[in-house]
């Protein structure tokens, strides 16, 4: 009999036995092939070929229909992902396991909110400093014209300067300046008669154009911007101040006095600005410039060389190229002030800041008020993001440590036909829940902790002020839930339910390796965050104890505001020297602590201008030196006897050295400097030992001290003796009212002065003492869930070792060890890190600290002591658990 | 031990609700599904795909396609009024096993319910159709 399936037979049309063999479900194909091939052979005997290949294909595409199309590989032909009772099974399975391994659970969830709560913080701290100076519109084309000389850098320029620029350049659209008068910035405010007078001190009081709000925008809460400042003698005041001032009426058109260095002004209000835009400006008065205080001096600066104090702002017209306009600032600079610049024998060069990046990004010579530091948002950021990763890894290595408990199920589910995407979801659901649990713990320990974080940072950070912030922590906190369970997901789901349920231990080499590995990193880098900590605290410590080459112990310093009260300096300090705790008085126009900006050039004999030497200098009162205990290395101090040395000049070391004299040549020697359109003398007398004016951040600089170049009655200094500082500053109050002092009391101590320029880094070291400690609890808190784990799976081994005679401590030392190794493994590789990266941050100070080796040593102790507490407490309750009840589970 | 326990019960609960499901389906036939299944019991022993379609074709005239019918025996192979064995396989199958579908117990219970019913309301037709009406 002829096979008419034989190769040269008729035959169906092979794209319909494609079509088929590729949709048709494989169970059913065999029988409808076969159905579909007699059929073509019967009508091809009735119809013939193509009569019967046109019904083949016909039949073949009605065969296109759900119940013959192939499904997924199973036979089964629903999917119960998402059917309700498998969700409620879930459900019911992840609360059970919640429950019943409650340390576990709660190592879990609040290992990871104490990360979350870490975290969201820092991105509160981190998006509060970035959005400063953000909120301008066209803040792309705002910018900050900066100085450089060949030894520094320097935020302010010479008052011409803007004018000149608006002038020359058609691609400036507007120029505005600031004018920050050091040492005047805080002013008297005052306002009112009688009961309802206001009368205090307001910092920040900066003098501005009119044109400052068409470069920047303030949102105006009364008043309006524009026109704001054009008139002489007006002011536009902080929300705060204006608070302070008048609560919340609309004080536009009143009129306050303002006390400043030279007199009491009447000051016209026109405007209040919110506070809520951060601005490196951080202005809480802007005061016109055109005033009948200080505007006859503005007007007069012509000079495009000296008195550089103002900040210059620029907003450039839109398209403008900034590359090729900063390229033209050289030539502009040579043609204006060429002249006046080789007149003082100064070179410099401008150069531009973006307005945007100055809060986060400059740190150079008369910023207006402290900036932050991109350097420390970084490393804030990188903590946070550690401590996140810490709290993460934790999660993964307890749920695959706890994984051989539910291999079981896995191994059941498998068994009852569970597909492996179906018990990652299941797994992976169960990492998010514990992930959101522990979403809504941060939250509740973000706003316990928050006014804590806002003492400690000095910030007012608000959780809830940024709905797309909380979106974000929502997603990363998913993201955290999704990574941590991502590993425990599949690897439990891939255990292979006939092994599992032999009750095969599962203990893949792998695993274990990974489990080790993160352990580890962990300590690794809670290692480091203690070194780094360990380091930063042994810095400040050494810059606080480091000899500034004066002493500041016990020295009051009592600003002197007001023309009256300087003029009264003298009544004030013979009254002052009557009082047996005072030792000594003397005044300055600076004192140690704060920053000094007056500098001149100063030249030697049969030298000119061009060879001069930038020295800083002060002016003060005779027994300024006695006063502040600075020590002479040579020549002598200010003294009365000597007609009150009205041309006199004390030099440091570092200013003898650089002007080429040694201390005992330079006595008598005269220097040089033009000041006022002269040139003018003045003769050295004596040199002090080096020592340090602002802070140990910079070296050490040419310093003068001299008693007639500016006004000296600036800051009274009082040497007094230790003891009941109250009452004696109740009893200055008292005397300061009665010598009819037109301004109230203030005062500070030196130290403590001293101190605030270490504020910031201060603070830093707090604030990684505090991620250090949280680091290494939640570090611990996953070693202790680890060891916990640990000793319960050798349970039984534990018993059998009790059993044939093994003591407590041999076994707590053996369940410890395993974890030791890792520890000092994690010392070993943190050491050279922190030690890399600490070096990098001391090279910003001018004083650094050694990192000595015992610091290794000691944080390397601190952390195992830590590790073998931790380890310890679950190694001796197993080591000490009663053989018979051990064994007997089995 | 506990766990196994709570798992296996958790199975059986699965088992139960599933049968339960399988009771509740509807227990009525189409007009094609009868036909196809009296095809089959008419045939007895010997019917797969092929056969029943010409065997439909020959009985009712109708133009019929295999795939038809292998969609109404699916649905009565799952509603369980037939089942299925795999017969011999054939030279002009291209050696292919034929699929040969028998009724089943509730398929014959079907079937006589469907005939009484039919058979008591033809009885109380009074009057009989004539086959000429006017």
């Amino acid at each position: 009999m002829m096979n008419p399936s034989e190769k040269n037979g008729p035959k169906p049309p092979r794209w319909a036995d494609w079509l088929l063999g590729r949709l048709c479900t494989p169970d059913m194909l065999e029988t409808i092939q076969g159905d579909l091939l007699e059929e073509f052979h019967y009508r091809l005997k009735l119809y013939g070929l193509r009569k019967a290949r046109w019904r083949y294909g016909l039949e073949v595409l009605g065969f296109i229909k759900p119940q013959f199309i192939r499904k997924s590989s199973s036979e089964f032909s629903s999917h119960p992902y998402f059917s309700f009772d498998m969700l409620n099974n879930y459900f019911k399975i992840a609360f059970r396991n919640l429950r019943n391994s409650k340390v576990y659970s709660a190592i879990n969830i609040f290992g990871l909110a104490l990360g979350l709560a870490t975290g969201l913080m820092i991105i509160l701290y981190m998006a509060d400093e970035w959005r400063v100076d953000k909120h301008h519109a066209d803040s792309d084309r705002l910018f900050r014209v900066c100085l450089a000389t060949p030894t520094e850098k320097w935020s302010a320029l010479a008052g011409p300067v803007a004018s000149g620029l608006k002038q020359d350049f058609p691609e400036v659209a507007v120029s505005a300046r600031i004018l920050k008068f050091s040492g005047f910035e805080e002013v008297l405010l005052k306002y009112g008669e009688g009961s309802s007078r206001k009368e205090f001190f307001e910092q920040n009081a900066y003098y501005a154009d009119s044109t400052l709000f068409e470069v920047f925008n303030y949102d105006f809460k009364f008043g309006s911007a524009n026109r704001a400042l054009n008139l002489p003698n007006t002011v536009v005041l902080s929300e705060k101040v204006a608070e302070k001032m008048f609560g919340n009426e609309n004080p536009v058109g009143k009129v306050v006095k303002i006390g400043l260095a030279f007199g009491t002004f009447d000051y016209n209000v026109t405007g209040v600005f919110r506070d809520n835009n951060k601005s490196h400006i951080n202005a809480h008065l802007l005061l016109s410039m055109q005033n009948t205080d200080i505007g006859g001096w503005v007007t007069e600066q012509r000079n495009w060389a000296v008195n550089n104090l103002f900040h210059t702002y620029i907003k450039l017209l839109p398209g403008a190229d900034v590359k090729s306009f900063e390229a033209k600032l050289p030539e502009f600079l040579s043609r204006r002030g060429g002249n006046d610049l080789k007149a003082m024998g100064i070179s410099k060069s401008l150069f531009l800041q973006p307005v945007t990046d100055i809060y986060l990004k400059s740190n150079i010579g008369n910023e207006l008020s402290p900036n932050g530091s991109i350097t420390y948002l970084y490393i804030f950021g990188s903590i946070g993001i550690f401590i996140l990763l810490i709290a993460c890894i934790n999660f993964m290595n307890l749920s695959t440590a706890r994984s051989e408990k539910r291999a079981r199920e896995v191994g059941i589910r498998k068994a009852m036909g569970a597909y492996r995407e179906s018990l990652i979801l299941q797994f992976l659901g169960e990492s998010m829940i514990m992930s959101l649990l522990a979403l809504l713990m941060a939250l509740g320990l973000t706003v316990i902790l928050l006014p804590s974080l806002n003492n400690l940072i000095g910030k007012q950070l608000q959780l809830f002020n940024d709905p797309l912030l909380l979106i974000w922590m929502s997603v990363v906190t998913l993201l955290t839930g999704l990574f941590a369970g991502l590993y425990p997901a599949f690897y439990l789901s891939s255990f292979r339910p006939v092994s599992v349920l032999k009750g095969k231990v599962l203990r893949s080499l792998a695993a274990i390796a990974l489990r080790k590995g993160l352990v580890v990193f962990q300590f690794t880098i809670s290692i480091i965050l203690i070194l780094g900590a360990v380091v930063a605290w042994q810095q400040l410590s050494f810059i606080q104890n480091q000899n500034l080459g004066f002493d500041k112990g016990q020295k009051l310093i009592i600003p002197l505001k007001s023309a009256k009260t300087s003029a009264n300096y003298s009544v004030l300090k013979n009254e002052l020297l009557r009082d047996p705790r005072v030792v000594s008085v003397s005044a300055g126009s600076v004192h140690p602590g704060v920053e000094t900006m007056e500098d001149l050039l100063f030249y030697k004999e049969n030298q000119t201008v061009q060879q001069a030497i930038d020295i800083h200098f002060a002016t003060v009162e005779t027994e300024y030196i006695e006063t502040l205990g600075f020590s002479m290395v040579a020549g002598r101090p200010f003294s009365k006897e000597f007609g009150g040395d009205s041309s006199s000049i004390i030099l440091n070391e570092a200013a003898v050295k650089k002007l080429g004299f040694d201390a005992a040549t330079a006595i008598g020697k005269r220097l040089y400097y033009e000041f006022g359109n002269a040139r003018r003398e003045a003769q050295i007398i004596g040199v002090v030992k080096d020592f340090n004016f602002e802070s140990l951040h910079t070296a050490i600089r040419p310093y003068a001290l001299t008693t007639f170049i500016t006004q000296k009655h600036q800051y009274l200094i009082a040497d007094v003796r230790q003891g009941d500082y109250p009452k004696l500053i109740s009893d200055f109050e008292k005397l300061w009212k009665k010598i009819g002092s037109d301004t109230p009391f203030t005062y500070s101590f030196l130290d403590q002065d001293f101190q605030r320029r270490y504020e910031k880094d201060q603070r830093t070291a707090n604030i990684i003492a505090y991620f250090t400690f949280i680091a290494i609890v939640i570090a611990c808190l996953g070693l202790f869930g680890l060891a916990t784990f640990s000793a319960a799976q050798r349970t039984r081994e534990i018993g059998v070792r009790k059993v044939l005679g093994a003591s407590v401590a041999e076994i707590a030392g053996m369940l410890s060890k395993e974890f030791l190794v890792l520890i000092l493994l994690a010392i070993l590789i943190a050491s050279p890190i922190a030690w890399f990266g600490m070096h990098r941050w001391l090279q910003d100070f001018a004083y650094k600290t050694e990192i000595k080796w015992w610091i290794f040593a000691l944080s390397g102790l601190l952390t195992t002591v830590l590790a073998i507490l931790t380890v310890s407490w679950q190694s001796i309750k197993a080591a000490l658990m009663d053989p018979v009840i051990s064994l007997r589970s089995d | 031990m506990r766990y196994i326990y709570k798992t296996v019960s958790l199975a059986g609960y699965l088992i139960s609700k599933n049968r339960i499901n399988g009771d509740m389906k509807r227990n009525y036939l189409g007009e094609f599904e009868e036909i196809v299944l009296l095809t089959v019991a008419v045939i007895d022993g010997d019917a797969y795909g092929v056969v029943i379609t010409h065997e439909i074709i020959a009985q009712t005239g109708r133009d019929l396609r295999l795939n038809q019918v292998h969609a109404a025996l699916a649905r009565l192979e799952e509603k369980g009024m037939v089942k299925s064995t795999m017969g011999q396989p054939t030279a002009e199958r291209g050696g292919r096993r034929k699929k040969l579908f028998s009724v089943t117990a509730l398929g014959q219970r079907t079937l006589q319910e469907i005939q009484q019913v039919r058979e008591s309301f033809w009885s109380r037709l009074l009057n009989p159709f004539k086959l000429s009406v006017k």
